[in-house]
């Protein structure tokens, strides 16, 4: 009769807990669901337990597991569109963005002028967080998640000195807005997006967590409603902490100059 | 513990039909029809090629599964064979037997000495004629007497 060895790992070791990040993103980027995820990463998990293996050992690269566990789910000719996010989503965050971006340029200042560049600039960033979504996605596809990081940190600097070149060539002012219109402006439109994308999350979660095959199924919907409210608060809540930031350095500033 | 003692590429071939052998003996966990296929003498088979086999048996109808608390542990993945499993196996079984034996004859024609030639002829011709969907009698080999 089979008995398992004797448990010589913990549950999740440091180099196994990286394993299993790999694996979930790797599963992720082949459209794999939280719940399907999740069954995988108790297999592992109960193996090495019994086997007293790491994942590693037992399972070799993750990304390669990930691909021998979904070979016959995924077929090569599939042309329907993954989970990833698309532009036309990121570009339907644009107003809650508009509305940091004038939240935060509100601080420290009694008028806020609206220049070309600044609105070429936010609406740059939609844009490359869906390609460094893409490209840390891809990257997980084939094993090389270490430099899909460092394509994406790429990317965000790109993004970044083209926003600044933006702001710094194009300074023609559209309009100028007084401190409160920008500050009530910008938070309508970041409140109203989040309220929107919060009754959109309670009332079909769009979040997927990852949930263990014991889970109950109540609960597994309760933390998926949980992720999509946290995410839609996401962009008002840096505001508040942009502003907040921005305003306490002016502040400092002043008080140093003075 | 026991590393592989046959290429991989056999491995390939039979692992399936060894697994639902196992599985014919009882429902149980991943890790014991890997502990189990080791005691049986396939060697140490992994949980990267397991798993994904089982997936495989399981979407094929072959197995089914379920979870159940485990043992100071979060749970524990059973597989059972169903009646379609069972099929697939006493059939992959037949046809395996009937490949296994026509092997054994090709490669001892070519290797036994002349003595036990005549053995080896009538060994192939029984194994030959029961055989379902395999191809009749045994191939010509050249190096045969006549």
């Amino acid at each position: 009769m089979t008995t398992d060895r004797p448990h010589t790992r913990d549950a999740h070791p440091g180099s196994d807990a990286a394993w299993r990040e790999e694996l979930v993103l790797a599963l992720r980027a082949r459209d794999v669901d939280g719940a399907r995820i999740g069954e995988v990463l108790a297999e592992v998990d109960e193996h090495c337990r019994a086997s007293g293996e790491d994942a590693a050992e037992a399972f070799g690269d993750p990304a390669a597991y990930a691909a021998a566990r979904t070979v016959d789910e995924h077929d090569p000719s599939d042309r329907s569109p993954r989970r990833s996010p698309s532009v036309r989503q990121a570009v339907a965050h644009l107003p809650s963005l508009l509305g940091l971006l004038l939240v935060v340029a509100c601080a420290g200042r009694t008028t806020v002028p609206v220049t070309v560049g600044w609105l070429l600039a936010a609406a740059l960033y939609p844009v490359a967080a869906t390609l460094v979504v893409h490209v840390v996605l891809d990257a997980a596809l084939t094993g090389r998640s270490r430099r899909g990081l460092v394509v994406a940190w790429a990317l965000l600097t790109a993004t970044s000195v083209a926003a600044l070149a933006a702001v710094l060539l194009l300074p023609g002012v559209l309009v100028t807005l007084p401190r409160t219109v920008a500050l009530v402006g910008g938070g309508t439109l970041l409140v109203a997006g989040a309220l929107v994308a919060t009754r959109s999350a309670v009332r079909s979660p769009d979040a997927d967590v990852v949930s263990r095959p014991w889970d109950d199924p109540a609960d597994v919907r309760r933390r998926n409603v949980r992720a999509g409210v946290l995410a839609a608060w996401l962009l008002p809540a840096m505001a508040v902490v942009g502003y907040a930031g921005l305003t306490a350095l002016d502040a400092a500033l002043t008080a140093l100059a003075g | 513990m026991t590393t592989n003692p046959w290429p991989g590429e056999w491995m390939r071939g039979v692992l399936d039909l060894c697994v639902l052998a196992v599985l014919a003996e009882g429902r149980t966990y991943g890790y014991a029809v890997a502990a189990r296929l080791d005691e049986l003498g396939l060697g140490t088979i992994k949980g990267g090629t397991l798993y994904p086999l089982l997936a495989r048996l399981e979407e094929a109808g072959h197995v089914t599964t379920h979870w159940e608390a485990g043992d100071g542990g979060p749970g524990r993945k059973y597989f059972a064979l169903t009646a379609a499993g069972r099929a697939a196996l006493a059939a992959r079984a037949d046809a395996w037997r009937t490949f296994a034996a026509l092997t054994t004859t090709i490669t001892s024609a070519a290797t036994a000495p002349p003595a036990v030639d005549a053995a080896v002829d009538a060994a192939a011709d029984a194994a030959a004629e029961p055989a379902t969907g395999a191809p009749a009698g045994r191939p010509p080999n050249p190096q045969e007497p006549r």
